[in-house]
């Protein structure tokens, strides 16, 4: 997916314009938080187990190399084949490779971030190769030629009409238009495509080091059909995937679905180590596992950032998300979206090709409270800002917002002057006030009163109302008086 | 080993130098057991799972059900055949495919096998390997005699399970496979294959079975392993 994050801004304002896609991300997101907070709810050892995934991934990160190399040896050791991709080119030249040897023009692709990172599917198709995607989700923007706006519910933006049309248009579909209806004729056509691919396509949850497994965590098993059914399976993992132990997808498989849509378990967890054994009688017969850098052993090597590559996909943090909820997905221009998008887009392309991301939060902090593994996203994003104006004043000097800024800290640090203005400003714009509220600032203000109004400064400021209430005798015992108001 | 790999592993080595970050946590995670003591661990968590049983039981039942699956039983090893029968006479499959391990299959259906046969199939009849209650979630293990498609491709999944397989949590599982490789494929069903990709809607069936049954067998019958 080629990244347009330096165009952030133009697309917040083509999604807030568009109403339809509002209306379902709220509707979708509000049941996501739902969902999710009944399930943590009725979960005593959610605290718990949040703890325990963290402390893993911190394990796994910090011996990342010796995992990785015995990862690389288990997978071999079990007939499968690992392949170490420095960046999305040579993981793209990696699967080609693969595919030719092997006469490959068909593979079928379960849901994956990863290869959306890496723009798979065009370079497959470049090459020659039809991918088609079979998450039912995924199939319908790869039919629409979009990119995904959730990382949970790819089509979440489209209605069941828009859905038939696009079956009409482009398969041929002559159905009604129910939900039902359009899900059993993406079953059928899709089952013949995996009955004809050379080639299965799959991301990667979790790997474990110590024995060679890949987690694959899905609802529709169409990750189980393209990992059964073509006789090659290629899985193509981000390095930070790994995990020391079996034993540890017990805590990770507790919190994954809860975190994403309320589920204690997903319909289905795949558990693969290797390829088929001898004698089985199904299963991919090959098994290559490409294990992708692609910028994340900058994030590896940054103190600050590190922390970013604990994340599990889980989209707990975008649906609790005030901005992402009302821009949705495609307006962070590239693959990650949300709080997590704000902070691992700048990261892995570069602050200068997303210059804006990081300032897409109101640092509320929700995203950090729901994170099951706790990555101090408000914080990251902060770090982020403080490196982005830098490099603006390093290379534009200061700009006239930085002067504002400067005023403004130096009248803070002024007390008197301080109240002085704090009086004149309400002197000001007392004749626009009704009842103590302004509801039209004028000129550049005026959008801000455009949904919500703007207070009068009070007559009688905090700071006289404080020194006030502590010179009355019952404040010195601890307890303020709250009887009288100043209104 | 190839050069690409070397030069990877290198640039990790060199970014986890520079980027050191010391844990927020000084405990371990997961603990694998040692060898010698896995076997006690072993022992006394059997142990305490036979003595939950009738909870396990109930609360398995519980949460499959909260998924969409019916489950039927206990019924007793003698009866299992008769039950998975009407199960499928229930859903009027006729071809099925089957890995059912130990018990037999009813009579009056059209037995398929390999992968046409899986693709073809109206129904999939499986045993079991374990059950994990705490989440309504069936374990599909793949062997020489278990196939991964019967529990897959068709519409319907007839599943049977043993009452002593069914387990708490999934840390227990990982506990009681034997220690080494694990099998090339273990499976976690928990209800139908779904989806909400439209428009939020759940429907099931969209690519695996829209139909998971399970017939809970009562205790004493032998297990597969
Ligand atoms: S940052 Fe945390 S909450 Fe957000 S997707 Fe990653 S794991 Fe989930």
């Amino acid at each position: 997916m080629k990244p347009t994050s330096e165009q952030f801004r133009e697309h917040v304002d083509e999604a807030l314009a568009d109403w339809g896609l509002r209306a379902a991300l709220a509707a979708a997101t509000g049941r996501f938080v739902s969902l999710r907070q009944d399930a943590f709810a009725a979960f005593p050892e959610g605290g718990a187990l949040r703890d325990q995934a963290r402390t893993i991934k911190e394990e796994a990160i910090a011996r990342l190399d010796e995992h990785l190399e015995q990862l690389a040896f288990a997978v071999e050791a079990r007939g499968g084949n690992v392949h170490f991709a420095a960046d999305a080119d040579a993981a793209c030249r990696m699967v080609i490779e693969i595919a030719r040897q092997r006469g490959v023009t068909l593979a079928v692709k379960s849901k994956s971030m990863t290869t959306e990172e890496i723009a798979l599917n065009e370079a497959l198709e470049h090459a020659g190769i039809r991918v088609v995607e079979t998450d039912l989700g995924e199939f319908i923007i790869q039919l629409a030629v979009e990119g995904p706006s959730h990382l949970i519910a790819p089509a979440v933006h489209k209605t069941r009409e828009q859905v038939a049309t696009l079956f009409r248009e482009k398969l041929g579909y002559s159905g009604e238009d129910s939900v039902p209806a359009l899900c059993a004729f993406a079953r059928e056509f899709l089952r013949g495509e995996f009955v004809r691919a050379g080639m299965g396509v799959s991301g990667v949850n979790f790997a474990v080091a110590e024995t060679g497994t890949i987690a694959i965590v899905e609802n529709e098993g169409n990750a189980r059909l393209t990992t059964t059914l073509p006789p090659v399976h290629v899985a193509i993992m981000g390095m930070e995937k790994v995990v020391p132990r079996l034993a540890d997808l017990a805590v990770f498989l507790r919190i994954l679905a809860r975190s994403a849509t309320g589920q204690k378990m997903s319909s289905y967890v795949s558990l693969l180590t290797g390829p088929r054994r001898e004698r089985e009688e199904d299963g991919a017969q090959e098994f290559h596992l490409v294990i992708l850098d692609n910028g994340r052993s900058r994030l590896l090597a940054d103190p600050e950032l590190r922390e970013s590559l604990y994340c599990i996909r889980c989209g707990a943090c975008l649906n609790v998300c005030p901005v992402y909820r009302a821009i949705g997905g495609h307006a962070y221009g590239w693959v990650y979206p949300g709080p997590i998008g704000a902070v691992l887009t700048p990261a892995y392309l570069g602050e200068s090709r997303a210059p804006d991301l990081p300032f897409a939060s109101t640092l509320c902090g929700a995203c950090a409270d729901v994170c099951p593994v706790k990555i101090a996203l408000p914080h990251r994003l902060l770090d982020l800002r403080a490196r982005v104006v830098a490099e603006k004043k390093r290379t534009k000097g200061n700009d006239a917002k930085s002067y504002v800024f400067r005023a403004w800290a130096w009248l803070l640090t002024h007390p008197s002057l301080y109240r002085a203005s704090a009086k004149l400003a309400r002197f000001a714009l007392k004749p626009m006030a009704k009842d103590g509220r302004i509801d039209a600032l004028p000129g550049r203000l005026a959008g801000w009163t455009r949904t919500r109004d703007f207070p009068l400064p009070a007559a009688e400021p905090f700071h006289a109302r404080w020194r006030k209430r502590w010179s009355q005798p019952s404040a010195r015992d601890g307890t303020p008086s709250t009887t009288e108001r100043t209104e | 080993m190839e050069p690409g790999r070397d030069a990877f592993l290198a640039r990790v080595r060199a970014a986890l130098r520079v980027g050191h970050v010391s844990a927020t946590s000084s405990s371990n995670g997961a603990k694998e057991p040692a060898v010698a003591r896995l076997e006690d661990e072993r022992a006394s968590r059997r142990e305490a799972l036979a003595r939950l049983r009738p909870l396990l039981v109930s609360r398995f039942r519980d949460e499959a059900e909260r998924v969409g699956v019916r489950v039927r039983g206990p019924v007793a090893a003698g009866d299992v055949t008769r039950t998975v029968g009407e199960g499928l006479a229930a859903h009027r499959a006729r071809r099925i495919v089957a890995s059912p391990r130990g018990f037999a299959l009813p009579e009056g259906f059209d037995v398929l096998s390999g992968r046409d046969g899986a693709l073809a199939a109206d129904a999939g009849v499986t045993r079991c390997d374990f059950a994990i209650a705490e989440s309504g979630t069936l374990v599909v293990i793949a062997n020489e005699d278990a196939p991964r498609l019967p529990s897959l491709a068709p519409k319907i999944h007839l599943a049977i399970l043993r009452i002593e397989d069914i387990l708490e949590v999934p840390a227990d599982l990982f506990l009681f496979l034997s220690p080494g490789a694990p099998p090339s494929s273990i499976v976690f069903i928990t209800g139908p294959s779904r989806t909400g990709d439209i428009e939020q809607t759940l429907t099931v069936g969209v690519h695996g079975p829209g139909v998971v049954e399970v017939v809970l067998v009562a205790e004493g019958t032998p297990s597969t392993r």
